[in-house]
């Protein structure tokens, strides 16, 4: 499995790329992208000089439009998008149809990537996506790759990619869950709610089911393996290193049953 | 105005066969393991001897097959099937094989995660699939819809989505996996003075009560979701 990694800043994007990481990907303040700013990089040159690390290194910076935004800002966007692949990105993960339309119409060639927040949850779908020139699609976290064989086995050669979850892993598919703008300050997933017969808790898969998801989507062909950015550069470089410990693991050939028991060690450590 | 009630696909209860309903809505936005299956679909029609329009939520390969079977068999040459679709995939399979069998009608979710893309995007989008209704539970959907010719609305009372999920709270594990339908007959009211209002938990979906209908001249048809 190839390793595609998350980065903030050139500091983490250069140890990524020494690190194992075959692509990072980004997010920029001024492109629409899923998580909140801190996690993007604000500065343009900072990116430029990833970029052309990137091409050094002989691997792949890629750019993340997975957020929405009003359609009058389309236009901009596109101009802004058509200049960094000009420059040098080396692929979109974008989430609207309408954005991906709009970037095609407008003559921007790339290697386009599905968002996990497409919902893209079967192969019908993935025939939509195909019209769409989609090079690869990141399987939703909600959809475990022993439900998608025939999306990962696909006869488009359409690639595949799914999240690495060495902590956390959200209780609701995103981006449907309307819970962080409803109660920011105590978001019901993370909380302790009453309930007639007693406590509830939002449940989320544990550390087997996880290992599966992994396990499951090496062993049916997932080709890459999506290593979400962090606030924290030491958590970040954790989560690398153990990924790629497992990804050894299952290019070796483990049995089920011993990969989880690898995965809890590096899931409880891994606990934020 | 059109009234109906929505009942999940699996166990129908006799308890809502007499409900002077125009029709009902079987099966959920929220779960792939409350469709109804090809028999159940019929049962359903056999009982209440009304419209029965499908409902589906977006869903892993192994349920479509179900669907085209329902398709095939209760779709009438006059009277196509009506389907609230949530599922991209679905959508386009049903124009791209069943276009003159099945109508989509465009369900909640897929109506929230579009409402952002522009007029002409979501006007062709609904002209090249043939959709002519769209589902709300919101006042925002329902009129951010009603700016587009020729497209009605079903509003869902009483209650408003917030969240959904494929780890299901009831069974703790993935819908792909083995269901018991613990949900069934069940629903929780979930509370915290940290929270704005309380949460329903129905089948995978996390609800609030939603208030009354909205007031937009594109709602012609009512769907109520009884509690358990």
């Amino acid at each position: 499995m190839n390793i595609v990694a998350g980065a903030k800043n050139l500091k983490e994007a250069a140890w990524l790329f020494s690190n194992g990481a075959d692509e990072v990907y980004c997010g920029l303040t001024d492109v629409p992208n899923h998580r909140r700013e801190s996690l993007s990089i604000r500065n343009k040159s900072e990116f430029f000089k990833i970029m052309d690390l990137a091409k050094v290194k002989r691997k792949k910076l890629l750019l993340l439009i997975n957020e929405s935004c009003a359609p009058d800002k389309y236009p901009k966007l596109a101009e802004k998008v058509k200049k960094l692949v000009e420059r040098g990105v080396g692929g979109l993960v974008i989430k609207d149809i309408s954005v991906i339309e709009y970037l095609q119409q407008y003559g921007v060639k790339s290697c386009y990537i599905l968002s996990s927040l497409a919902l893209a949850f079967n192969s019908k779908a993935l025939e939509f996506f195909r019209k769409y020139d989609i090079k690869r699609i990141i399987l939703p976290n909600h959809l475990a790759p022993a439900a998608a064989g025939k999306i990962i086995r696909n006869k488009y050669r359409i690639e595949t990619e799914m999240f690495y979850y060495p902590s956390h892993f959200c209780q609701n598919v995103d981006p449907l869950c309307k819970f962080c703008d409803w109660s920011p300050e105590h978001k019901p997933c993370k909380l302790r709610l009453n309930s007639e017969c007693g406590g509830f808790v939002m449940p989320a898969p544990g550390a087997d089911s996880l290992a599966d998801i992994m396990y499951d989507g090496h062993r049916a062909g997932v080709k890459y393996l999506k290593i979400p950015r962090t606030l924290d550069f030491c958590g970040l470089k954790r989560f690398v290193l153990d990924a790629r410990r497992l990804t050894g693991l299952l290019e070796g050939r483990i049995s089920r049953k011993e990969f989880r028991k690898a995965y809890r060690k590096v899931y409880s450590s891994s606990k934020l | 105005m059109q009234t109906g009630i929505i009942l999940n696909g699996k166990r129908l209860s006799g308890k809502y066969s007499g409900l002077k309903s125009d029709l009902i809505y079987l099966g959920s936005e929220f779960c792939q393991n409350l469709l109804p299956g090809p028999e159940e679909f019929g049962r359903a029609l056999k009982a209440f001897k009304k419209p029965v329009v499908l409902v589906t939520p977006f869903m892993s390969d192994r349920l479509l097959k179900n669907i085209e079977t329902i398709i095939l068999k209760y779709s009438g040459r006059d009277n196509k099937l009506e389907i609230v679709a949530n599922d991209l995939g679905l959508i386009d399979l049903v124009r791209n094989k069943y276009a003159s069998k099945a109508q989509i009608s465009l369900g909640r979710i897929l109506c929230d995660t579009l409402k952002s893309s522009g007029d002409t995007f979501i006007a062709k989008y609904l002209a090249e699939n043939g959709i002519t209704r769209i589902e709300a539970d919101s006042p925002d959907v329902a009129s951010r819809y009603g700016q587009f010719g020729g497209v009605s609305c079903t509003y869902h009372i009483p209650y408003s989505y917030m969240g959904v999920t494929r780890f299901c709270p009831w069974e703790k594990c993935w819908v792909d996996k083995k269901c018991r339908y613990s949900c069934l007959g069940a629903d929780k009211k979930l509370t915290s003075r940290l929270i704005p209002q309380p949460l329903h938990l129905i089948g995978c979906g996390y609800f609030v009560s939603g208030g009354k209908p909205a007031k937009t001249r594109n709602i012609d048809r009512i769907i109520y979701q009884p509690s358990c």
